[in-house]
Order: C-alpha cells, then sequence, then structure tokens
C-alpha cells in the first residue's frame, strides 16, 4: 500500500511541469524514505533527478517499495484536473497496475479521484557519483530563466565561465554574440535575490541552451538556482522544493572544438 | 511533356485508324495553330479538332485510300500538336489558330449543314462539328474521292438520320438543359470551387448526351460511313462558301436541323477525338464557337473556365441525359446515370447493332463517377461498341467501376481540404475546364446535331475525367488500357490518346502526389514533434550535435535480477564445474574425539553453496549388495556406501576405499549443515554436498548419512545422533 498526501496540488502540477517537458515517461520509485525519480531524456543528454522526502508530505505511507512507471503526459492532463489549493492524494496498491490520485477541495466538499494506468518501464538507471565541484554558483531562478532564454536566441550553445569575479553566459551566432555577466553580490539583503559563487577553481563549460531552455521550467519550484560545475562533468541545475525536496537537472557538456 | 505525349500518341493511334480522316484535320490544325488569336483560336481549334475527328472518322468510314490515309495522319500529328499546344498554352494564351484551315473546315461544315439542312433540316445542328470535320478531311484528300464516297454515306445517312433525329431532338432537349446547367455551373465555377459541385450534374448531362451521341455516332459510323464520305463530298462542295460558312455556321449549328450530317461525322470524329484529349478540348472550344458562345470570342475565356467545370458538367450532364432519354433501356442505365447515354446506344443498336449496348455500358460509367466514368467509359464504350457484345461487358465492368466513382468524388473533395488537395484540384480543374467548356458550349447550340459533337468532346471530357481518375486510380487506367488492347482500330485510337492523357495524367498525378504528399508529412511532423515533444526533439538534435550523453558520465546501474531459471542454471554450471574441478577448497581434516576423522570448514560457506562431491566408484545395487557382503567382514571397514536413487534408478557410490578424497571423511550428523544433491554430468550422477545453510570459518561439516536401519544402529550408535 503507498499513500502520499499533499497539501497542495500546486506543488505537484509545477513539479509535473517542470519534467514533462524532458520526459514523456518516467518511473516513480517509491520507498519509506520517500519518491524518487530519475530519468534521461530520449537524447540521454540531461538526466532529471527528482527527489521528494517522505517527510515533506502531509501524510506518507510505503509499506512496500513501489516502482510506478507513469505517462508523465497523462500525469499532467490528471493534475490539470486540480485546483491549486486543493489536497491531492496518491494512493496505489502494492501490485497494482494504476495508481489513483485523488484530489480533495479545502473544504471537503468536492472529491475527485483519477486512476491511471500505470507502465512497465525499462529505463536505465544511472549511477551518480559524489563529486566536488569546482564551482558552485548560486543565483534567482527568474534570472537564470531570463539568461538562457535571451541567449537561446543568439546560438544553440551557451558557454558558462565562471571566475572569481563571476560567472559569464555567452553565446555567440550567425546574430553577434552575447554576453552576461554576474556578478557576486556583496551584501545579502535578500537572498532570494543573491548571486553567490563558491569556486575551488576557474571553470569553462559549453552547454546547449536547448537543454538548460527545458530545466528552466522548474522555475516556479524556487526563487534560488544553483549551478554546479565541474570541468568534463556534467551541470547539475538544482531547484530546491520547499520542505520537500529537490529537481536536479544533470546536463553533459558539448564537446568544445573551442576548449583548444 | 504531358501533352505532347498524348498528342503524339493520338496522332499514331489516328493515323493507324483514321489516317485518311487525320490528314484533312490536320490541315486546319495548322492553320489554326499559325493563328494567333486566343479566343478565336480556342474556338477554332476545338472546332479543328472535331472536324478532325469527324473527318478521320468519315476517312475511316470511307476506306479512304492509303496515301490519303497517310497524309491524314500527318495531319492528325499536327492536329494534335496544336491541339497540344493549344490545350498547354492555349488554354491560358489562347492557342494561335491556323485560321485558314479552322475556317475552311467551318465552312465546309457549315456547307455541309446547309446540305444536310436540304437533305435533312434536323441535321443542321449537328453538321457544324461534322462540316468541319467533313471539310477538314475533303481538304486533305482528294475531295473527289470523298464525294464519291460521301454520296454514298450520303444515302445511308439520311436513314441514319432519321432515327438520328429523333435521338438528336431528345439530345438537343438535353443538350439545351445541360447548357443551362452548364452556364450555372460555369458560373459557379468562375466563383469558386464550390460551384463544381453544382456544375457535375450539367457535365453528367452533356457527358451521357455525348456519350448517347458517340454510340449513335459509332452506330452510323458502322453502318453508314459512306454517308458521311457523301456528307464530306457535299462538304467539300460547300468548301468554296466556307468562309462565309464559318461565321454563320456559329448560328447554322445553333440551328438543329442539320443534326444528322452533323451527327454521322460527329461519331467518327468522336473517335477520333477520344484519343487525342487535345483535339478534344480544342473541338470543344470550337463547339462553343459554334454555339451560343460563339457569338463572343470572350466566350473561349468563358470556356476555359467553363471547361474546369466541364468535368463536373460532364458528370452532370450524363445523369441529366439519362432522363431525358426516353429508350428503355437508356431508362435502365439511368439509374446508373449513364442511362442516357446507354438509352441513346440501345436505340442506335436497335436501329443498327451490337455497338449501343457497349455504348450503353460506356455510358453507364460516365454516370456513376463523372470524372472517373467519363474517362473510362467513353473509351471503354467506343471500343466496347467498336469490339462487340464482349466488350460492351467490358464497359459494363467499368460501368460497375464508375459507381465506384462516386467514392472518388468524396476523396477529391477530401482532399480540397488540405492546400495541397486544393492545389491538386486547382490542376485537376485546369485540365478538365478545358474540355468542359468546349463540351457545355457544343451541346448548347448544336442541340442535336451537337450531340455526337458532344459525344466526342465527352469523350475528350472524359478522357480529362480519366486524368482526374488517373490520378485517384491509376488501376481505371490500367483497365481502360486493357479494353483498349481488347479493341480494335477504334479503340486503338481511343488507346492512343487514352494513354497519352494517362500518361499527362500520371505525370501530372505525380507532381499533385508530390504536392500532397509533402504538406501532410509536414504536418505530421509538426504535430509529432511540436505538440508530443516540444522541446524534447529538439534535444536530440542538440545531442547530436557534439553533446556529450550522461550515460559518458555516470555509469548505468545494471539490474543483477535474474530469473529463478537462469540463477539455476547458473548454479548448475556452478556445480557442474566444481564437480569437473575435483574442488574441495576452504576444507581441513581434522580429528575428533570419538568419531575420528572429519572435516571442517577453513571459509565461509554461503547457503546452497558447493563445498565437495562424495567421491567414489559409481556402482550398481548388485555390485553393491556384494561389496558390501565383503565389507561386512571388515569390520575396520566404515560406513562408505552412498545409496541413493536418481530418475527411478538405484545406485550406490562406493568410497570405502581411501582415495584421499574430502568427501568420504564428512561425518554424521541428522542435523548436519551440509546436504546431498545428484548432479548429473556427462550421463553420470555425482552426488555433491551442499551448504544446507551458511556456515562459519571453523565449522565442522556434517551431513545426515539417513540411515534409520536398527542394524546400521545397531553397529553404529552414532547415527542416532
Amino acid at each position: 500500500m503507498f499513500e502520499a498526501r499533499l497539501g497542495q496540488a500546486t506543488i505537484l502540477k509545477k513539479i509535473l511541469d517542470a519534467i514533462k517537458d524532458l520526459l514523456n515517461e518516467a518511473t516513480f520509485d517509491c520507498s519509506d524514505s520517500g519518491i524518487q525519480l530519475q530519468a534521461m531524456d530520449n537524447s540521454h543528454v540531461s538526466l532529471v533527478s527528482l527527489t521528494l522526502r517522505s517527510d515533506g508530505f502531509d501524510k506518507f505511507r510505503c509499506d512496500r517499495n513501489l516502482s510506478m512507471g507513469m505517462n508523465l503526459g497523462s500525469m499532467a492532463k490528471i493534475l490539470k484536473c486540480a485546483n491549486n489549493e486543493d489536497n491531492v492524494t496518491m494512493k496505489a496498491q502494492d501490485n497494482a497496475d494504476t495508481v489513483t490520485i485523488m484530489f480533495e477541495s479545502a473544504n471537503q466538499e468536492k472529491v475527485s479521484d483519477y486512476e491511471m494506468k500505470l507502465m512497465n518501464l525499462d529505463q536505465e538507471h544511472l549511477g551518480i557519483p559524489e563529486t566536488d565541484f569546482s564551482c558552485v554558483v548560486r543565483m534567482p531562478a527568474m534570472e537564470f530563466a531570463r539568461i538562457c532564454r535571451d541567449l537561446a536566441q543568439f546560438s544553440e550553445s551557451v558557454v558558462i565561465c565562471c571566475t572569481k569575479e563571476g560567472v559569464k553566459f555567452s553565446a555567440s551566432g550567425d546574430v553577434g554574440t552575447a554576453n552576461i555577466k554576474l556578478a557576486q553580490t556583496g551584501s545579502v539583503d535578500k537572498e532570494e535575490e543573491a548571486v553567490i559563487i563558491e569556486m575551488q577553481e576557474p571553470v569553462t563549460l559549453t552547454f546547449a541552451c536547448r537543454y538548460l531552455n527545458a530545466f528552466t521550467k522548474a522555475t516556479p519550484l524556487s526563487t534560488q538556482v544553483q549551478l554546479s560545475m565541474c570541468a568534463d562533468v556534467p551541470l547539475v541545475v538544482e531547484y530546491a522544493i520547499k520542505d520537500l525536496g529537490h529537481i536536479r537537472y544533470y546536463l553533459a557538456p558539448k564537446i568544445e572544438d573551442n576548449e583548444t | 511533356m504531358i501533352m505532347v505525349r498524348r498528342r503524339a500518341r493520338p496522332a499514331k493511334e489516328s493515323k493507324d485508324t483514321h489516317g485518311g480522316a487525320a490528314i484533312p484535320e490536320g490541315q486546319p490544325l495548322n492553320a489554326a495553330a499559325a493563328v494567333a488569336g486566343s479566343l478565336l483560336e480556342d474556338q477554332y481549334f476545338a472546332s479543328p479538332k472535331r472536324k478532325d475527328c469527324r473527318l478521320m472518322k468519315a476517312s475511316e468510314n470511307l476506306n479512304l485510300p492509303e496515301a490519303t490515309a497517310a497524309n491524314r495522319g500527318h495531319h492528325h500529328h499536327h492536329n494534335h500538336n496544336n491541339n497540344k499546344d493549344s490545350k498547354a498554352a492555349g488554354r491560358t494564351i489562347g492557342v494561335p489558330l491556323a485560321t485558314r484551315s479552322q475556317t475552311r473546315t467551318i465552312e465546309n461544315f457549315f456547307k455541309a449543314n446547309a446540305a444536310a439542312a436540304k437533305h435533312t433540316t434536323n441535321s443542321v445542328a449537328t453538321s457544324t462539328n461534322h462540316h468541319q470535320a467533313e471539310q477538314k478531311t475533303i481538304d486533305a484528300t482528294g475531295e473527289t474521292e470523298e464525294e464519291l464516297k460521301l454520296q454514298d454515306e450520303d444515302e445511308e445517312q439520311l436513314h441514319l438520320q432519321l432515327a438520328d433525329a429523333d435521338e438528336e431532338l431528345k439530345l438537343s432537349d438535353e443538350q439545351l438543359n445541360e447548357e443551362l446547367q452548364q452556364v450555372v455551373e460555369e458560373l459557379l465555377f468562375d466563383g469558386s470551387s464550390t460551384a463544381s459541385s453544382t456544375s457535375p450534374c450539367p457535365y453528367q448531362h452533356e457527358v451521357a448526351a455525348m456519350q448517347k451521341i458517340q454510340e449513335i455516332q459509332d452506330i452510323q459510323e458502322m453502318h453508314e460511313i459512306h454517308e458521311i464520305q457523301e456528307v464530306l463530298g457535299t462538304m467539300a462542295d460547300f468548301q468554296t462558301h466556307r468562309s462565309t460558312l464559318r461565321d454563320s455556321h456559329s448560328s447554322t449549328h445553333s440551328s438543329s436541323t442539320d443534326n444528322i450530317f452533323l451527327q454521322e461525322p460527329v461519331l467518327t470524329l468522336d473517335i477520333d477525338r477520344t484519343p487525342t484529349k487535345a483535339s478534344s478540348i480544342k473541338i470543344n472550344r470550337s463547339f462553343e464557337v459554334a454555339g451560343g458562345v460563339f457569338s463572343s470570342p470572350p466566350s473561349v475565356l468563358n470556356a476555359c473556365v467553363l471547361n474546369g467545370r466541364f468535368n463536373q458538367i460532364v458528370s452532370l450532364n450524363g445523369q441529366r441525359e439519362e432522363p431525358v432519354l426516353p429508350l428503355p433501356n437508356f431508362e435502365v442505365d439511368q439509374h446508373d446515370t449513364s442511362s442516357c447515354d446507354s438509352g441513346v446506344a440501345c436505340g442506335l443498336t436497335a436501329a443498327t447493332e451490337s455497338p449501343a449496348p457497349g455504348a450503353g455500358a460506356v455510358r453507364r460509367r460516365k454516370p456513376a463517377t463523372p470524372h472517373r466514368i467519363l474517362c473510362p467509359s467513353p473509351i471503354k464504350t467506343a471500343l466496347k461498341v467498336t469490339a462487340g457484345g464482349g466488350l460492351i461487358s467490358k464497359g459494363g465492368g467499368g460501368g460497375g467501376n464508375t459507381d465506384p466513382l462516386s467514392p472518388r468524388k468524396s476523396p477529391r473533395k477530401l482532399p480540397a481540404t488540405t492546400a495541397a488537395v486544393a492545389a491538386c484540384k486547382s490542376r485537376r480543374r485546369l485540365n478538365q475546364p478545358k474540355p468542359q467548356a468546349p463540351y457545355q458550349q457544343p451541346q448548347q447550340p448544336q442541340l442535336k446535331k451537337p450531340p455526337p459533337q458532344q459525344q466526342q468532346q465527352q469523350q475528350d471530357d472524359i478522357v480529362v475525367v480519366l486524368d482526374d481518375d488517373d490520378e485517384d486510380e491509376e488501376e481505371d487506367e490500367d483497365d481502360c488500357h486493357a479494353l483498349m488492347k481488347a479493341a480494335e482500330e477504334r479503340e486503338n485510337q481511343n488507346k492512343a490518346p487514352v494513354t497519352a492523357n494517362n500518361s499527362n495524367n500520371k505525370v501530372g498525378i505525380m507532381g499533385v502526389k508530390a504536392m500532397l504528399k509533402p504538406p501532410p508529412v509536414s504536418k505530421t511532423k509538426a504535430r509529432s514533434k511540436g505538440p508530443a515533444k516540444g522541446q524534447l526533439p529538439p534535444l536530440p538534435l542538440a545531442a547530436t550535435n557534439g553533446n556529450r550523453e550522461m550515460t559518458d558520465f555516470f555509469p548505468v546501474r545494471r539490474s543483477v535480477r535474474k530469473t529463478k531459471t537462469a540463477v539455476k542454471e547458473e548454479w548448475m554450471r556452478g556445480l557442474e564445474q566444481a564437480i569437473l574441478e575435483e574442488r574441495c577448497e576452504g576444507l581441513e581434516v581434522r580429528h575428533f574425539m570419538g568419531k575420528g576423522r572429519g572435516v571442517i570448514a577453513e571459509r565461509a560457506f554461503k547457503r546452497n553453496e558447493f563445498v565437495v562431491e562424495y567421491v567414489g566408484d559409481l556402482i550398481s545395487i548388485s555390485e553393491a549388495s556384494e561389496r558390501e557382503k565383503r565389507y561386512a567382514l571388515d569390520e575396520n571397514a566404515g560406513c562408505y556406501m552412498y545409496y541413493f536413487k536418481h530418475k527411478t534408478q538405484q545406485y550406490c557410490i562406493d568410497a570405502t576405499v581411501d582415495t584421499g578424497k574430502l568427501g568420504r571423511l564428512i561425518n554424521h550428523s541428522r542435523n548436519g549443515n551440509l546436504m546431498t544433491k545428484v548432479v548429473v554430468i556427462k550421463q553420470r550422477p555425482h552426488l555433491v554436498l551442499l551448504a544446507k545453510d551458511d556456515i562459519e570459518p571453523g565449522e565442522e561439516l556434517t551431513y545426515d548419512y539417513g540411515d534409520r536401519s536398527k542394524e546400521s544402529l545397531l553397529h553404529h550408535p552414532w547415527l542416532a545422533f
């Protein structure tokens, strides 16, 4: 028996919006500790890792580990049926081939439940090693989304160069070149708007804009985004989900002809 | 290219079959080609084509000398070329008319009409086309010969004309109706494609009328070729007056009295025309001119517009014609929509011969689906009529096919929805309209006489329709081709145009398909990429663009899970391997107080892990009993006989002889930590000792000997523990 209840459906909605563009379907691995999802996009260039801790749920029960393969498009459709303030409850029997998603209005006057077929997905699971990143940049999620959107107009790829002074996003294409520099904020009045750079050594990496723009779909989940970079290692874009967990995007760097 | 092919084929066919007739036609056509006037040219061209057709038929009927035939053939080629040119460029531009030749022909027609009028008032309308054709033929070939032939033919024609006159009257009524419909349709066509829906009715009527006329003509030709020749002769006489007659022809043609003359030549013309679509188109234009349209050269433009509509109109006409035709047979056919034609054919057949049924079949085909039906049916009908009953039957089959045509219409409509479809339609319309316009115009003015012309036109229209049909269904064309093959000279003539048309159609179709295909594909792609994946599709592209994959950095966790059978198989392989290796690792022999040697584990053994094999001599039960008796004599001999049963057979492994193997040294315990298992290797059972549970290092290995007999207990009391 698996049952997980969230106070607000809007969080689940945002989570689905954050991953459904990259993934067509994914397996939710439910265990006593919470719900985890890890999947690569079709091209295997990026990887999504979602962690929802059990203590973040209003109610969480998972008697046996359960893997629920879901079509994320279908899941998103169901979640569209929920009001943002609704309570959402996911339920599944131990060996069921369906999951029930129930929405309850705040006043309990309306209860709607949707049953969705589960899929048996044969997806590769990657072992992600612990990495000491050379650079970790924390910046406002909105700012990152804006940068990615703007630079995507100039080139398919964006170069992220992180130094002590700050982080520079640059793109060059037929139209011309674009450079956006963010300096570390001196005084941190508002944590939400702070740009914080933790750097062991400078890093310059190139990534595909399309994926970065796909990652920014998670912007509504968090005010801050954390970019972790290390030479010749995938970029980690992490959005924290308050009180619940986080969603991490891994993006393999492009093979750089310019690096030499 | 298409046009050229069509022309060439028809020309050849015409040469082969109607060589004599071709020559006169070619001359007028060439003249028409020379003339540049677009509208007038179009009209003229139409007329020359008709004339050519008529001439061809007449020549065939007349059995003109080979030389004349050859000349005609050349002319036909020219005519075809001209027609093609006119079709290709002329549709839009206006074919340069060889006004001289056309005018001559027209004059001849007028003269012929006049003569016909003298002979029979009814034939006048039909005569216009016939007259032109006759005039052409006369011009090309020795007029004298033709005249001689014509005289004979004229007599026949008179008889035929009488019969035809009645038919023509009916046809004229139908034609009038059709003309009205056509006009409406033309208006509709000009306005929009939707008009086409309305237009089909008139087209059908026209087609039906055309078919009927053709049938009649065919019959007449069969029986009255001579008459046509006579008419031609008369035409030659009139030729002197051609120029004046030309102008008057339109009016004279409009008068339906000359129909008989016209009809007969029309019949011949129809055959020729069918082979060459281009020619038919031109003829149609001329018909238009001759008809009410004639008065206004601009009518050519209308004709063009109408042509597009014509196809539809043809279908409509066929339908209308059915009701119009009084013939009983026709009535039956009318249900099919081609009844009118069939009815005419029946009437003709009744008067003449078998060809009528074939015509009826053709007519039927036409009505079912205007475009498809029409194209195949006319050709088929002509062929069938000529061929006879067998052909007719085929035509009936074709008619059956035509019924399916209605579905074709729907598909056409469906494609219209898509831009590509629209493009296709536009092309089709372009092809169709040209022929249609001539049909409509000629039918109206000629009325009774026009019917033959109309039939010819209808054939042309049909051919056009075939193009459309070809696009829709090539199979029909194939059928037509088959029928054509079966048919005789007429058939061959028809085939040539048909094939040309088909080729043209195919080319057009190919183009259309290409046009059609790309849009849907793009749509599908857009759909799949756009909505479904959204960003995903581009992502893979990026990946291909030198992006590395996650798997380059993170190892894929492969599941270690194995199915039960896989695990068991693997385990069994391990056991066999161990046995073959005579493995005895991690074991140590140790002396135990009170029970002698024993074996302890030096390392940990996991459950079900191979420990050691009980090695000894595998012997049968009888052998074992003998040995046991022997061993019983020796009290020092221990218990090393291991009896077991494997696959219903009792075995024994005798390890009494100390071989240094450890298996025989393991002691007994009723709660041992080992268990035995039989493993068969190379047909030979082996006894294997496995760990019953996880075994810690230093544990003594024991297993249950399983001997509970009192005698054993008596001699070996330790078995009880």
